[in-house]
């Protein structure tokens, strides 16, 4: 369970005022607000990488930095280092996570392994998120936080990629909390919607 | 964290920084030695000297027998023109004598040779350090004496002599200016709009920031120990390995004033080699320490650079520091001219040594490390008080 007690965010502007909520294992988590409201800066908080003005997160009972191997976050493709291959970030990911998953049946679902051996400097966009997508289900981690992941994909990947965060769901008690603008598309079990709205994160009905 | 270890490490080895930088450095290394080549025979060698002698007596032994015919037999002219020729002959005959000698590898007759003819140079107008830059000639020419191998001092083209010189007059700043680009690169790369994006790794800071430390001294010292290689291979395959039992001219201490003296070259490695190892370290965790306040690359690489070269330089352009370089990282960038004590003896400061550049460089490092450790420290700090405030 990742437990969200009592968290406000502020950076250059406030972002997010005194939210409390529990996301829990085989559920679907969608977040949806305007640009520029805050929803990255969320998923940056809940994984350390900004300060929070209040608040604790709270990942199976310990902080995150406790259990940073539970958690998958990569949050765009500007993270890449160029200059690396696919098959450099996926074994790394693999490794470092200490996953199972086996990576060769991953590079088949999006098509990776058409490219797999070529530098990330020569990818377009869509390979990139493709890439990212590779990376969130070899790390076998039990959250996944996915921060519009879906950008640059087109309406057959997308398709692809929901059936299989469905799967993961369903079938392998993952939580996932994704930021999308495409809500009408999301067609997944055991889905949330939570809108960010005037600093308030609240869930709605679908 | 042996995953982490080798993605960092691949970070820089795919990167073209790594290999241009390589590249440039070898241009400027062969550059060098062809330039260096072109001396080996010129006015100044020890062949080429001899050689531009013979040149010069043979116009002039011309010139005289042509003055000759003018001359009557019986005149003052004719007899002295007659002594100057013979002069002239006797000298040309050591002349070639000496180059001959060369030419045949007779080595200490060549030094025995080289040896008078400087003993017999007047010191009385030089310099002290002139006086001093005389006295290591004719210690190392008894040197040569005693162990006759052949001369290697003209122009410094042999692998061993090369890769001194390298070592002693271009690489220290040069070869540091590249590094710091290499390890700019490699200590911001995880960060992202001054985000650390390591930070998501499941991976400590204090793993985190050792295998960076790591990678860096390990990429810093593999593409040293290549260039090294590459330039001794490229030098060696044309002028000869060289002697690494030549005497190499250093200063010691002998009643608080530093006086020249000899030693074989290879005794010169070992301390060389541990105080490039420290200086190396020093420099990664400068780097280091730089990035992680910056957080960017432009901004870290900018003030890398005027700090450990200007480390390097200050003292040259504030003399009063000269007092306090043995303190100072930056004096011991040019390990060479440290172990040789050629640093301490141009600053006139005996203090600049091998034990006091191992000292302080040590305690630079382990303050750096400490200032690392602490960054890395508040910065948890501050993201879990935020969290808590």
């Amino acid at each position: 369970m990742l437990i969200v007690q009592n968290l406000s965010l502020k950076t250059r502007q406030p972002i997010l005022h005194d939210f409390s909520y529990q996301f829990a294992p085989g559920q679907f988590y969608q977040i949806a607000a305007e640009n520029g409201s805050g929803k990255t800066s969320f998923l940056r908080a809940v994984t350390d990488l900004i300060p929070v003005s209040s608040g604790k997160v709270l990942l199976d009972g310990k902080p995150y930095a406790k259990n940073k191997r539970k958690l998958f976050f990569f949050e765009s493709n500007e993270w890449f280092n160029v200059n690396l291959t696919s098959l450099d970030y996926l074994k790394f990911v693999k490794k470092q996570w200490h996953s199972n998953v086996d990576l060769n049946q991953e590079l088949d679902l999006l098509g990776v392994r058409e490219y797999v051996k070529v530098p990330i400097k020569k990818y377009s966009l869509g390979m990139k998120q493709k890439l990212i997508v590779a990376m969130y289900l070899v790390s076998g981690a039990e959250y996944y936080l996915m921060d519009e992941i879906t950008n640059g994909l087109d309406e057959e990947s997308r398709a692809i990629l929901y059936k299989r965060l469905n799967d993961e769901v369903v079938q392998r008690n993952k939580c996932i909390i994704l930021t999308s603008h495409y809500s009408s598309e999301i067609k997944v079990n055991n889905l949330h919607r939570l809108v960010l709205q005037k600093q308030m994160m609240h869930e709605v009905d679908q | 964290m042996s995953s982490y270890f080798s993605l960092q490490l691949k970070k820089v080895i795919k990167h073209n920084l790594t290999i241009i930088s390589l590249v440039i450095l070898l241009l400027i290394s062969f550059g060098l030695l062809y330039m260096k080549s072109a001396q080996l025979t010129a006015t100044g060698s020890l062949k080429g000297d001899a050689q531009g002698q013979i040149a010069v007596k043979r116009e002039a032994l011309k010139a005289d027998r042509q003055a000759l015919k003018r001359y009557s037999p019986h005149g003052k002219s004719y007899k002295a023109t007659e002594k100057d020729i013979k002069q002239i002959e006797k000298e040309l005959k050591k002349d070639q004598t000496f180059v001959d000698n060369i030419n045949h590898n007779y080595w200490k007759r060549v030094y025995e040779i080289k040896l008078k003819r400087e003993q017999k140079g007047k010191l009385t107008d030089l310099s002290s350090d002139e006086k001093d830059g005389h006295k290591s000639i004719i210690l190392r020419l008894k040197y040569l004496i005693v162990h006759p191998m052949p001369y290697e001092s003209d122009s410094a083209v042999t692998g061993i002599q090369f890769l001194l010189d390298l070592n002693a007059n271009y690489w220290p700043v040069l070869f540091s200016l590249v590094m710091i680009f290499i390890l700019t690169y490699l200590f911001t790369g995880s960060y992202k709009n001054g985000l650390d994006i390591s930070s998501v790794l499941p991976i400590n800071r204090f793993q985190s920031t050792l295998t960076n430390n790591i990678v860096g001294l390990s990429v810093v010292s593999f593409i040293f120990l290549l260039l090294n290689l590459l330039v001794f291979g490229g030098a060696a395959s044309i002028f000869g390995t060289g002697r690494s039992d030549y005497p190499y001219i250093i200063h010691h201490l002998v009643s608080g004033h530093l006086v020249p003296g000899i030693v074989p070259t290879a005794k010169l490695l070992p301390q060389a080699v541990i105080l490039q190892l420290l200086n190396f370290i020093f420099m990664v965790l400068f780097v280091q320490l730089i990035a992680k306040i910056f957080h960017n690359q432009l901004p870290t690489l900018l003030v890398s650079l005027l700090l450990l070269l200007g480390g390097h330089f200050v003292t040259i352009f504030i003399i009063p520091l000269e007092k306090i370089a043995q303190w100072l990282p930056g004096t011991y960038l040019g390990v060479l001219n440290i172990v040789s004590n050629q640093t301490a003896y141009t600053m006139n400061n005996s203090a600049i040594n091998f034990s006091n550049g191992v000292f302080t460089l040590i305690l630079s490092s382990i303050l750096l490390l400490l200032l690392v450790l602490l960054i890395d420290r508040l910065t948890t700090v501050t993201h879990r008080n935020g969290r808590l405030a």
